[in-house]
């Protein structure tokens, strides 16, 4: 009697060490096991929504460009197509439903993507069925595990800049701009090779997260430039931010109506120009 | 003896019927197919991406249908009949393959690649079995029904895209009804509402006046409509769906998923492929045959239903579904002049170009739109007229009606095998009806059988056995075109019983095969039956039978 408990209580022990040990390596869903999906031989729906999820933002101007209009990428702000802390990261499934002052409903986690594709995309907002939704919202699910539903996971949004006690200055972010940042993204902040478009009928819109000075300090202070990041100073980023929020971009889908028409008859007058890479 | 699957004549035929006829390059006039090739074009593309929707495909797929499957299909065809996407193919394709994944996942689209492989795969299957002829086994009155009720199902399956309300891909109108009726109210989106209505009350309003154009003028009052709706709300607070940008690529090769998983996944489709397959090759054969009944024309029935099944084998190697023979667009390509499939080949190149330079424009098309030129298709398909006309003769209507009925409550598979139920109960019961001449001889009767003697019509024979109870009886079978073995039992074991009680029983044969079921049948159970080849000597047999085993005589 007294063997079978020690056995028994040697083994749970035992147990709990492994997962203990194997638990946190096994919770946060990595892009390796992302990427691991796509050499199974057969993938049940679920799965395959996070693979075509996982595409869809890393490649989303050719496989999500019913609704896209302009020329970026999820993953060009998702850095890490959402897996890296503080730019953005989409392991937020237990954020989800919440109230949002930006349309004062509560928002599922499908309006949210959907409004992404409407204010970031530029785009036409999808239905919240449409398969292109729903696969981001598995790819959600699917980095999401581990988290605390309702509760914030590490690393959420982007970093919050603190008060300098100095207004964001666009005339300084210009040059620091032009010092620190057209290497990649161009004087005209078109875009290169290896950047996204910042600003001009490419990029993102006015009601797009990104318009917000904070949001846009935040995001540049904590991720950029690439390879030197957090080299910049509050002030510089709050700057940059300023500088691009002054430069032209698509308008706001929800105050310019016949604006939105001029701009897609010039968008699809100008020449169509090759797809930037991540 | 060696055993040979088809005769040589029988291998040239199928091997003719596989090749491409191009014996149509001699009498083709390429401008004017290729003007109605145009026409055809036009016509198929809103068409196209609605049928997609049903299939619950992006619009893109039903693109690729259009071009590739009508393709196939004129190319392996040799005649008039254009194929490609179909309403009742691809809403049976959405009904299947919902099982397995959500509609448009990837997953989803493997399954409709492999169901339109399996579908391919049992036409050919039905093709080298000769089995195109046997869909003139359904009966007009059931045909009718299959294309109202479908009809009826397209009408229900527009109210998902006219409301906005997601979730009503439930298959059965009174689900539909119930969903709206529970939590329409909160979920139905006013200016989808607005914009869809607006769209069938021009097409239903000018239907008469503009026959052909009709539905492209109530697009374009849709379009206008949703427009104006975005010049004072934007897209994002009506929330109306658009079409989107369509990421058309020109030659979209794919492959079928291979693998244990996707087998097993096929395994549970095949008895949705097979009705898919029925009901695509019904169609094309039902078209073929009134082009057939229409003069000038010669359709080779085995030929049309290879081309359909290869097109429908190729399409999920060019990311395309399953399609068939279109109704509509066959009756527009011959009204106004093709007698090639060149008009047909013209069509699917036609599509190709205008995806390719006008793909962007369909971006702003509102799905509301497009579910109101649906529902104007599906309305089209219901014909009060014709319904009037069968309402006349009892039995018709009545199959008609059953067709209907069990399409709407119980879908589209159930409705078909009812209908062919149906259609083929007519020619049962005359095939089971089995009638009977007394004729007297002497003391005994002739009892001359018309009909078939069979398993089914046993019953009715043994009354009219039981009628001639205690003489000697002679059973005439000059003009019984089909005898089987039961009936052969039958009559011997009725032969020994009659003997048992001094009654003799003959039996005059007409065919040599009549004559060897009965003997073989005697030979086994090791009776004495007599069985004659003509009522002379079946006459005489009995006279001289009379004459030596009765003794008062």
């Amino acid at each position: 009697m007294k063997v079978k408990l020690a056995r028994h209580l040697i083994l749970s022990i035992m147990f709990s060490v492994a997962f203990w040990i194997l638990a946190p390596a096994a919770w946060p869903g990595s892009l390796e096991e992302v990427e691991s999906l796509a050499k199974r031989p057969f993938l049940d729906d679920y799965l395959s929504n996070v693979l075509f999820g996982y595409r869809l933002v890393t490649d989303t101007t050719k496989l999500a460009a019913r609704y896209v209009g302009n020329r970026l990428r999820c993953s060009n702000c998702h850095l890490d197509a959402g897996t890296r802390a503080g730019a953005l990261p989409l392991h937020v499934a237990g954020m989800y439903p919440k109230w949002r002052d930006k349309n004062g409903r509560s928002n599922g986690v499908g309006l949210r993507i959907r409004e992404c594709f409407a204010y970031s995309m530029d785009g036409l907002m999808p239905p919240e069925n449409a398969p292109e939704v729903l696969a981001i919202s598995a790819y959600i699910n699917f980095l999401s595990k581990g988290q605390v539903i309702g509760e914030a996971p590490p690393g959420r949004g982007v970093p919050i800049v603190p008060d300098t006690g100095f207004e964001p200055n666009p005339a300084n972010g210009g040059e620091v701009y032009r010092e620190r940042c057209s290497v990649c993204h161009g004087d005209h902040g078109d875009g290169s090779s290896n950047a996204p478009p910042l600003w001009g009928l490419n990029s993102y819109n006015k009601g797009a997260g990104m318009h917000r000075i904070p949001t846009s300090a935040g995001f540049i202070w904590a991720n950029m430039p690439v390879g030197n990041e957090k080299s910049l100073s509050h002030q510089q980023a709050l700057d940059v931010a300023a500088f691009l929020h002054v430069q032209l971009r698509p308008s706001d889908p929800r105050e310019s109506r016949l604006g939105k028409l001029f701009e897609k008859l010039m968008r699809s007058f100008s020449p169509q120009q090759e797809q930037i890479p991540q | 003896m060696t055993f040979r699957l088809l005769t040589s004549v029988q291998q040239n035929a199928l091997f003719r019927e596989a090749c491409p006829n191009l014996s149509w390059l001699r009498r083709m006039r390429p401008r004017q197919e290729a003007f109605i090739g145009f026409v055809g074009a036009v016509l198929v593309i809103p068409q196209a991406v609605s049928f997609a929707y049903l299939a619950g495909l992006p619009p893109e797929y039903g693109l690729y249908c259009a071009i590739y499957v009508t393709l196939f299909a004129c190319l392996f065809g040799n005649s008039t009949i254009v194929g490609g996407p179909n309403t009742a193919v691809a809403m049976l394709i959405g009904e299947e393959v919902i099982r397995f994944a959500g509609r448009g996942s990837p997953l989803y689209i493997d399954g409709v690649l492999i169901l339109s492989l399996l579908v391919g795969l049992i036409q050919l299957m039905i093709w080298l079995l000769r089995g195109g002829r046997y869909f003139q086994y359904f009966s007009p009155a059931a045909v009718l029904g299959i294309t109202t009720g479908v009809g009826f199902q397209i009408l229900f399956s527009t109210l998902e895209g006219i409301t906005g309300v997601d979730g009503l891909n439930v298959p059965f109108f009174f689900q539909k009804i119930a969903i709206l009726m529970m939590s329409g109210e909160d979920l139905i989106n006013p200016y989808a509402v607005t914009v869809g209505v607006l769209t069938i009350v021009t097409g239903v309003g000018l239907r008469r006046l503009l026959p052909r154009t009709h539905i492209l003028v109530a697009a374009a009052v849709g379009i206008l409509a949703a427009s104006s709706i975005h010049a004072f709300q934007p897209q994002v607070i009506t929330e109306m769906e658009m079409l989107g940008r369509l990421p058309f690529s020109l030659f979209p090769f794919s492959t079928p998923p291979w693998g244990n998983d996707y087998f097993h996944m096929a395994l549970e489709m095949i008895p949705a492929a097979t009705a898919i397959a029925v009901i695509g090759l019904a169609q094309t054969m039902v078209i073929a045959k009134g082009i057939n009944l229409d003069h000038g024309e010669r359709v080779n029935l085995d030929k049309e239903a290879f081309a359909q099944a290869a097109s429908n084998f190729l399409a999920p190697f060019f990311s395309s579904f399953a399609g068939s023979g279109s109704f509509n667009r066959t009756a527009l390509n011959r009204q106004i002049g093709a007698n090639t499939p060149l008009s047909g080949i013209f069509s699917s190149g036609f599509v190709l170009l205008l995806s390719v330079v006008c793909g962007a424009y369909f971006a702003y098309l509102p799905m509301p739109v497009m579910a109101g030129m649906l529902f104007i298709v599906g309305l089209a398909t219901i014909k009060p007229m014709e319904i009037r006309r069968l309402a006349q003769v009892r039995q018709e209507f009545a199959t008609f009606a059953a067709t209907f009925v069990t399409i709407a409550f119980m879908g589209l598979n159930t409705g078909l095998v009812v209908a062919l139920l149906l259609s083929l109960i007519p020619f049962i019961l005359g095939a089971t009806r089995l009638e009977c001449k007394r004729v007297r001889v002497g003391p005994g009767m002739a009892l001359e059988l018309h009909g078939n003697l069979f398993f089914a019509s046993l019953d009715q024979f043994s009354t009219y056995l039981s009628q001639a109870e205690g003489m000697p009886v002679i059973i005439d079978l000059r003009h019984v075109a089909y005898f089987d073995n039961s009936a052969a039992e039958l009559i011997l074991r009725e032969e020994h019983r009659r003997r048992q009680q001094g009654f003799l029983l003959v039996v005059s044969a007409h065919t040599s095969e009549q004559e060897a079921l009965l003997l073989s049948a005697n030979a086994g159970q090791a009776g004495d039956l007599a069985v004659v080849s003509s009522l002379q000597e079946a006459k005489v047999l009995l006279k001289t039978a009379l004459a030596t085993t009765d003794p008062d005589r």
